[in-house]
C-alpha cells in the first residue's frame, strides 16, 4: 500500500497537538468554529487511534510506546498525557451540558434557515452529534477506566471517576436521542414517494403492482419486526395493507412528537458520584422533537455506524455499558437490524443487477446524487457482513465504489478549472426539514463534504472483508488512488487558505487511517493452493535433510554442523508458518533446498577416482 | 533531601551512578553529599579519584567509628579539592559543594548483633539534610544489617521531619527486574521490613523509586554496532520487559531515571566529565542521562505517584 497509516496518524497527532494545545490549555474549534460535533471530532483525532490501535495506546503509561509519547510531547510525558487528555474530556463534557442535560447542538456546522435570525436551527440536537458522542463517550470511558488502573493517587482517581460518569451520562443521552430520532415513513404506492421508490427499484417492464407485492414479500419479516418497536420514535401500525410502502432510518434530529424514553434509574443516579450511576445516568429533561418524521439517508448511515460501536466486540469485552445503556442498546440494535434489512433489500432488489448499481440513487423526496449511492452501498455492506455475504456480492459493491470514484472525478489529476463541483468539494446538502406546522419554508441545512474520505473508508472496509486476493487488490488499488487525491489537497505547511484546521475533514481522515491500520495489522489472507505447494516442498526438503544427517555430513566440520543447524531451524520455522503464511514457508524451504543441493552437487562426477 | 540507595545485587552500577548523579547535581549548583554506608563494601573514594581515601579514610574519623561512638563527628572530604582526577579539579564558579563522607579503611560491616546506634544515625542524617540540598546514602547490596539499621533509625520520632526517600537500582534485564521487585515488595522486602519497624507502608512506598542502569536502547547511537536482527530482538525484549516490570510493581511513575549502557563505565567506574564526552570517551546520551537523573531525583514532583 502507498498509504502509511502509522506515519500519517503520527503526523496528524503532532499537528493536532501543535494547533490545539497552546500555553498549557486546549483550544477548542477550527476553521468551522466550535460546537458539540467539531469539538468531539477534534478530541477524537487523538483519542480514536489511542483507543482502537494497540500500538497507539496511551492509557497504560508502562506500555506507551516512546514514539507515541514523543508525537504528543507538548501534552506531557507518557505519565501526564493521559491525565491531560482526561481533563480535556472533562472540559468537553462540561461545555456541552446545560442544566444537567447533555446538549447535542450542531452550532456553527449548521447553515441556518434564511429567516432564522435567532439561529434557532443551530440549537437543535442533531443525529450527527448523537453519533459522534457515542463514539467519543465509549472511547472516553474505556480510556479513563484503563488508565485508572495505573493511578494510585486518590485525587486523580476521583477525577477520572468523574470523567467516566460524565461520559456515561452523555452516552445515555445520545442513545436516548438516537432512539427518538428513528423514523418510519409510511406512504402509499401511488403517492409521490411511493412512485419514486418504485422507480428507484429499477425493474423495467414489471407492472408497479407486481413490484410492490414482491417488495412487500421480501420485507415480510422486517414488517413483522416493527411490532417490537415499542419505545422512542418510529413506532407504527400502518404497515398492513397491500399498497403500503415505507422507508425507515434516522431523521436529522429528534422527530417531532417523539415520545420520551422511560429511564428506570434516572432519578436514583442524580449525583455524578453516586454509586447508582452503575445502573443508569441522570440526563436531565428530554427535549421536545422538531425534526420531520422521515429518514435521511445521510443521517441513517451515520447513526448505523455509531450504533455498531455500541455492540462492537470491544464494547462488550470491556463492559463499557451500564444496565440502562444495555437496555437502550438492545432497542437501538432492533432499529439497526430493521434499517439494514430494509435498505439492503431495496438496494439489491430483483436479483443479479442491483438497483444500487444504477448510479445515481434516487431518494423518495426526489433527490438524485452519487452521494446517496455511496450511503446506500455502505448499508448494503453492513448487511453482507451480518449475513457473511459472498465475495462476489462484496465485489459487486466494490465495483459500485469504483464507478463512483470514476464518476466523481477524484481519480483524475486535479485541475484548477475543474467544474465538477456538485459533489466535490461543496458536497451534498441535506435540508433539516422540521415537522409540524411551524416548519420554516427554507429549512436550515447540513453540508456533507466528505465524499472522498467516506468512499475511501468504505472501500477499505469492503477490502478487509474479502477473501479473494485479486478483487481485494483491485479495491486496495482504488484506496491508494483515492488517497493520492486527498493528499494533493492536504493543507501543507505553505498553504495560504488559513492556519485553521478543519476537524471535520481531519477526523474523517483519522477514521480512514484507523480502519486501514486495523486491516494492515491482520495476518495476510491465506491462499490454499500455496499451502499445498508449501507442504509438498517441505516434505522433500525434510527428506533430503534427514538423508544428509543419516550419511553423517554434520560430522564433517564445525562449519557444516552450524549450516545444518541453521537448516533445521529454518525447516522448523517453515512448518510452523505453513498454515498462516504459506508464502513465507515456501521461501524458507526454497532456500533450504538450494543449500542442501549445493552440498550434494559437489559430490557429483568431478573426475576424481571413485574408488 | 536525603535518599537511601539500594540494589538487590552487586555490580548493578549503583555507586557509580550515584557518584555521577551527585557530580551533575553539584554542577547544577546544588550542595551535595555522598555518605558511604556500604561499610566494608566497595571503594567509593576511588570513584571520585580520592587517592588517600580509596577504600575509606585512614584518619580514624570515618563513618564506622562515628556510628560506634569512637569519633565525635565523621570526616568530610571535599571532592573538588582533594580529587586527583584533573577534570574534576576544575570546579566551575557556580557549582555547589561536592562532599564525600567516607567509611573507615578496614572498618568492619555492621552485624545484626552490633547495629549502629539509631540516634547517632538520626543525628547524622538530620545534620546532612540540613547542610546539603541532596544527600545520597549508599548502602550495600541486598538486605544487609545496614538496611535494617537504617529502617529502624528512620522510623523514630527523631527523623519525623526529615522524610527518607529510597532509590533502588537495577539493570534492565528480566532477572534484575525480578530481583529488584523482590527486594522492595517481597515477603522479606523493604516494604515489609519498613512496616515492621513502624513506618507507614503507603507513605514509604510513595517515597521509593527505581533507577534503571546499563539500559540498551536499540535506537541509541552507542548501539549502532548492533546487527539488524539483534536490534529487532532487543526492542521486542524491551517491550516485554516493560510489561514484566509493571506487573512487578516497578511502574513507570516509580522510575526516576534510566542510564544507558556505557562502555566507558564498564571498563572503569568513574565520574564522567564533559571532557570525556568531548574527547569521545563517553557517550553524550550517558552524560545527559546523569544530568536528567540529577534533576529528577532532586525534584520532589518527579517522585509523585500517578
Amino acid at each position: 500500500m502507498r498509504i502509511q497509516p502509522r506515519q500519517h496518524l503520527l503526523d496528524i497527532w503532532k499537528a493536532t497537538v501543535r494547533s490545539s494545545w497552546r500555553d498549557g490549555a486546549w483550544q477548542w474549534g477550527g476553521r468551522d468554529g466550535s460546537n458539540s460535533i467539531s469539538d468531539a471530532e477534534q478530541l477524537l483525532c487523538i483519542l480514536l487511534p489511542a483507543t482502537t490501535l494497540r500500538s497507539f495506546a496511551l492509557d497504560r503509561p508502562d506500555a506507551t510506546a516512546d514514539t507515541m509519547a514523543r508525537a504528543l510531547a507538548p501534552l506531557g510525558t507518557e505519565l501526564t498525557i493521559p491525565r491531560n487528555l482526561a481533563r480535556i474530556l472533562a472540559d468537553y463534557f462540561e461545555r456541552y451540558t446545560a442544566d444537567g442535560r447533555p446538549v447535542f447542538a450542531g452550532g456553527s456546522y449548521v447553515t441556518p434557515a434564511q429567516q432564522d435570525r435567532g439561529g434557532r436551527g443551530r440549537e437543535h440536537d442533531l443525529v450527527e452529534s448523537f453519533a459522534v458522542s457515542v463514539t467519543l463517550s465509549l472511547a472516553a470511558i474505556s480510556f479513563v477506566r484503563v488508565f485508572r488502573h495505573s493511578v494510585a493517587r486518590d485525587s486523580l482517581r476521583r477525577e477520572l471517576r468523574s470523567v467516566e460518569r460524565r461520559a456515561s451520562a452523555r452516552l445515555t443521552a445520545a442513545m436516548v436521542g438516537l432512539l427518538r430520532s428513528f423514523s418510519t415513513h409510511v406512504f402509499d404506492a401511488d403517492d409521490t414517494p411511493g412512485r419514486a421508490l418504485i422507480a428507484a427499484l429499477d425493474q423495467d417492464g414489471l407492472p408497479a403492482r407486481r413490484v410492490v407485492a414482491q417488495l412487500r414479500a421480501e420485507l415480510r419479516e422486517t414488517i413483522a419486526s416493527f411490532a417490537e418497536v415499542v419505545s422512542g420514535s418510529g413506532q407504527t401500525t400502518e404497515l398492513e395493507g397491500d399498497h403500503r410502502l415505507f422507508e425507515c432510518g434516522w431523521s436529522w434530529g429528534i422527530v417531532a412528537d417523539a415520545p420520551r424514553v422511560e429511564l428506570v434509574k434516572a432519578e436514583e443516579a442524580r449525583e455524578p458520584e453516586d454509586a447508582a450511576a452503575d445502573v443508569g445516568d441522570f440526563i436531565g429533561e428530554q427535549p421536545a422533537g422538531v425534526a420531520e418524521n422521515r429518514p435521511s439517508l445521510y443521517f441513517t448511515a451515520i447513526a448505523l455506524d455509531a450504533i455498531e460501536d455500541l455492540f462492537s466486540e470491544r464494547t462488550r469485552v470491556l463492559g463499557l455499558l451500564n444496565e440502562e445503556q444495555q437496555r437502550l442498546a438492545r432497542a437501538l440494535q432492533l432499529r439497526w437490524d430493521l434499517t439494514v434489512s430494509y435498505w439492503s433489500t431495496v438496494a439489491t432488489f430483483g436479483g443479479t443487477a442491483w438497483p444500487l448499481e444504477n448510479v445515481p440513487w434516487r431518494t423518495t423526496d426526489g433527490q438524485v446524487s452519487d452521494h446517496h449511492t455511496l450511503l446506500v452501498a455502505s448499508i448494503v455492506v453492513k448487511d453482507l457482513v451480518r449475513r457473511r455475504g459472498s465475495d462476489s456480492s462484496l465485489a459487486q459493491v466494490g465495483s459500485v465504489y469504483d464507478k463512483l470514484a470514476n464518476r466523481s472525478g477524484v481519480l483524475r489529476r486535479f485541475q484548477p478549472e475543474d467544474s465538477r463541483g456538485l459533489l466535490h468539494p461543496s458536497g451534498l446538502v441535506v435540508p433539516l426539514v422540521e415537522g409540524g406546522e411551524h416548519a420554516a419554508a427554507v429549512p436550515a441545512s447540513w453540508a456533507v463534504r466528505d465524499f472522498t474520505t467516506f468512499l475511501l473508508r468504505r472501500s477499505v472496509v469492503v477490502a478487509g472483508l474479502m477473501y479473494d486476493v485479486e478483487a481485494r487488490t483491485r479495491l486496495l488499488h482504488l484506496v491508494d488512488r483515492l488517497w493520492e487525491h486527498l493528499e494533493s489537497r492536504r493543507l501543507g505547511p505553505g498553504t495560504v487558505i488559513g492556519p485553521q484546521p478543519s476537524w471535520y475533514h481531519t477526523v474523517r481522515l483519522v477514521q480512514c487511517m484507523v480502519v486501514l491500520g486495523e486491516l494492515l495489522s491482520r495476518e495476510p489472507i491465506v491462499n490454499d493452493r500455496l499451502v499445498e505447494r508449501a507442504r509438498d516442498l517441505l516434505t522433500e526438503a525434510e527428506q533430503l535433510y534427514d538423508r544428509e544427517l543419516m550419511v553423517g555430513t554434520a560430522e564433517t566440520s564445525g562449519a557444516v554442523h552450524d549450516l545444518l543447524t541453521g537448516i533445521r531451524l529454518r525447516l522448523e520455522r517453515a512448518r510452523s508458518m505453513l498454515p498462516s503464511r504459506p508464502g513465507t514457508a515456501v521461501s524458507l524451504v526454497a532456500s533450504v533446498l538450494h543449500e542442501l543441493d549445493s552440498l550434494d552437487a559437489v559430490r557429483g562426477d568431478d573426475g576424481a577416482p571413485a574408488s | 533531601m536525603i535518599v537511601f540507595t539500594a540494589s538487590a545485587r552487586d555490580g548493578v552500577g549503583r555507586s557509580v551512578t550515584c557518584a555521577n548523579l551527585l557530580y551533575r547535581s553539584a554542577l547544577q549548583g546544588n550542595d551535595v553529599c555522598h555518605a558511604d554506608f556500604d561499610l566494608g563494601g566497595r571503594a567509593i573514594g576511588a570513584l571520585y579519584g580520592l587517592e588517600d581515601a580509596e577504600n575509606g579514610t585512614m584518619s580514624g574519623r570515618g563513618l564506622h567509628r562515628y556510628l560506634r561512638h569512637e569519633a565525635a563527628a565523621p570526616e568530610r572530604v571535599d571532592v573538588w579539592e582533594r580529587t586527583s582526577q584533573s577534570a574534576l579539579r576544575r570546579r566551575p564558579a557556580d557549582a555547589g559543594r561536592l562532599v564525600l563522607v567516607p567509611g573507615d579503611e578496614g572498618g568492619a560491616a555492621f552485624t545484626p548483633e552490633s547495629p549502629p546506634d539509631p540516634r547517632r544515625c538520626a543525628d547524622l542524617f538530620r545534620a546532612l539534610d540540613a547542610e546539603f540540598g541532596l544527600c545520597l546514602v549508599g548502602l550495600g547490596s541486598g538486605r544487609g544489617p545496614a538496611v535494617e539499621s537504617i529502617l529502624r533509625a528512620t522510623a523514630g520520632p527523631e527523623m519525623a521531619d526529615v522524610p527518607a526517600r529510597w532509590l533502588v537500582f537495577h539493570r534492565w534485564t528480566p532477572q534484575q527486574v525480578i530481583a529488584a521487585s523482590a527486594l522492595v515488595y517481597g515477603a522479606d522486602g523493604l516494604l515489609a521490613s519498613a512496616r515492621r519497624h513502624g513506618h507507614d507502608e503507603e507513605e514509604f512506598a510513595r517515597r521509593l523509586g527505581f533507577v534503571r542502569t546499563a539500559v540498551m536502547d536499540p535506537a541509541a547511537p552507542a548501539q549502532s554496532g548492533l546487527q539488524v536482527k539483534q536490534s529487532v530482538w532487543l526492542s521486542h525484549l524491551d517491550s516485554r520487559l516493560r510489561t514484566l516490570a509493571a506487573a512487578r510493581g516497578i511502574r513507570r511513575d516509580r522510575v526516576l531515571g534510566s542510564v544507558p549502557l556505557e562502555p566507558a563505565l564498564h571498563w572503569q567506574e568513574r565520574i564522567l566529565t564533559d571532557d570525556d564526552v568531548a574527547q569521545g570517551i563517553a557517550g553524550r546520551e550517558t552524560r545527559d542521562a546523569f544530568d536528567a537523573l540529577a534533576k529528577s531525583v532532586g525534584d520532589e514532583a518527579s517522585w509523585e505517584m500517578l
